[in-house]
């Protein structure tokens, strides 16, 4: 079996993710901090360590200011809900996930927030002076994908902070981290997005958001955080201002252990090597007659994911015929993010995408590239 | 003077990054459930030993330490 499916959801975590997980469902299992005794300590400590190991890996001072959410999905409603107000404008791109999308045409129907979504080039690239010429001064928050999940396209961060001005910026980072070195405080992100399954080889039900100083936002959801638990009013300071009701512990526990895993590993060079093995697999199904590519041409701001499509045949049948006659997993069809399909000309039938992890060596891409080679020979 | 002092704190984050800082300068501390009297705070304190109450003072005052208060059973 050789998993190419990574970008949807890293396979397999490493061990020490697993053991942590087990650990604390073994050993520990009591509730973080809610009850005043040495295993709900223990369990308290746990959370602590892996919020100070999201911090580290993404570059954030305080670790208060990363909140941990179930997915990414839940931390950019966080962020929109939480955020915007009626009559509200946003700034975003034409790539994004249905994570942004459809909060934010919920928040159309709902708060009359209107909305511009900047095209991207071709190769899913924007021009920071295409969202610089979008901003009104109704503009309260831009929103962009740090990587786009169907072309692997990562966007110039810091030169789209330098034209925002005073406008807050939101990272959906959900592919990025993990993947390619990120420094909140330093790039100056208002907020910033993660899940904890993809390349921070975390379990699914894990990911959060990352808060600035600067920011004010009203919680999603609202009740019982283990402090100031006389009050009806919910607590003003982080992290418990946005974690009420009892924490995924066991999930949160193997994602602490899985960034202190990559911290020692060094994201840098993890995917400086990844792109090189990626690299040749693209220069192999280049040369595939009928094999249509999108995306960037070389390796340079790209992740270590394809989306492409044979002439003649759709993407469900390719993947059928990936999984069936070769044991290779990977994804077709529209990846939830319809938006960036309509602007690569893949709408409504997808592309087939894969995507390689922290597991995936050179010889599972050679027989990819083979086995693709060999459909559409067929 | 009373053997034990309590630090009292926002939340359980701030609980477990005090604790760490004061086991790190050697200083002795337990993590306790918070006595009803001070119960808008954190459900979790930490007990010191009152003699260390000028060093835990200082780095409070320093912003090193995150607690709310520093409390003698009798206050
Ligand atoms: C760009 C992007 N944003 C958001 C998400 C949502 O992540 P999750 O499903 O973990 O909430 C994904 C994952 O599919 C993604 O690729």
């Amino acid at each position: 079996m050789i998993y190419l499916d990574h970008a949807a959801s890293s396979h397999p975590k490493p061990d020490v993710v697993m053991d942590a997980m087990m650990g604390f469902l073994r050993n520990i299992g009591a509730n973080p901090g809610r009850s005043g005794h040495r295993m709900s300590a223990a369990a308290a400590r746990i959370v602590f360590e892996a919020r100070e190991s999201v911090a580290r890996l993404l570059g954030v001072a305080d670790s208060r200011r990363v909140i941990f959410t179930p997915n990414a999905t839940v931390a950019v409603n966080l962020a929109l809900f939480g955020l915007l107000k009626q009559g509200d404008h946003v700034v975003t791109t034409s790539v994004e996930h249905n994570a942004v999308a459809r909060p934010l045409a919920r928040l159309s129907a709902e708060r009359a927030v209107t909305v511009t979504a900047v095209q991207t080039d071709g190769e899913g690239l924007v021009d920071p002076s295409s969202i610089r010429a979008g901003l009104t001064d109704r503009t309260r928050l831009v929103v962009v994908a740090h990587a786009s999940n169907v072309l692997g396209t990562v966007q110039p961060l810091a030169e789209i902070k330098d034209v925002l001005g005073t406008v807050p910026l939101l990272v959906d980072a959900a592919q990025t981290a993990g993947a390619t070195p990120i420094d909140v405080d330093a790039l100056g992100a208002d907020l910033l997005a993660f899940t904890g399954h993809k390349a921070l080889l975390g379990p699914q039900g894990t990911g959060g958001l990352v808060l600035s100083s600067k920011i004010e936002l009203s919680p999603l959801v609202y009740g019982g955080t283990g402090s100031r638990s006389e009050s009806d009013l919910q607590p003003d300071f982080l992290p418990d201002r946005f974690e009420s009701g009892t924490s995924n512990t066991p999930g949160i526990a193997g994602l602490g252990a899985a960034c202190s895993y990559l911290l020692a590993r060094g994201i840098e060079a993890q995917h400086r090597e990844a792109m090189e093995r990626f690299g040749r697999f693209l220069q192999k199904i280049r040369r595939i007659p009928d094999l249509v590519l999108y995306g960037r041409e070389g390796t340079d701001a790209r992740l270590a994911l394809a989306s492409f499509n044979l002439r003649g045949r759709s993407p469900s049948d390719v993947g059928r015929m990936l999984d069936e006659r070769y044991g290779i997993m990977v994804r077709v069809g529209l990846h939830c993010a319809p938006w960036a399909h309509k602007r690569i000309g893949t709408f409504p039938s997808g592309t087939i995408r894969i995507a390689a992890g922290a597991s995936t060596s050179d010889g599972d891409l050679d027989r990819a590239a083979e086995a693709l080679a060999e459909i559409a020979r067929s | 003077m009373p053997a034990f002092l309590l630090l009292t704190f926002d939340g359980i984050h701030d609980v477990i990054k005090a604790e760490k800082l004061l086991l790190g300068l050697g200083l002795a501390c337990d993590l306790v459930p918070t006595p009803r009297m001070l119960s808008s705070d954190c459900g979790m304190s930490i007990e010191c030993s009152a003699s260390d109450r000028p060093r835990l003072q200082e780095l409070k005052n320093r912003g090193i330490l995150c607690c709310k208060g520093l409390h003698l059973p009798d206050e």
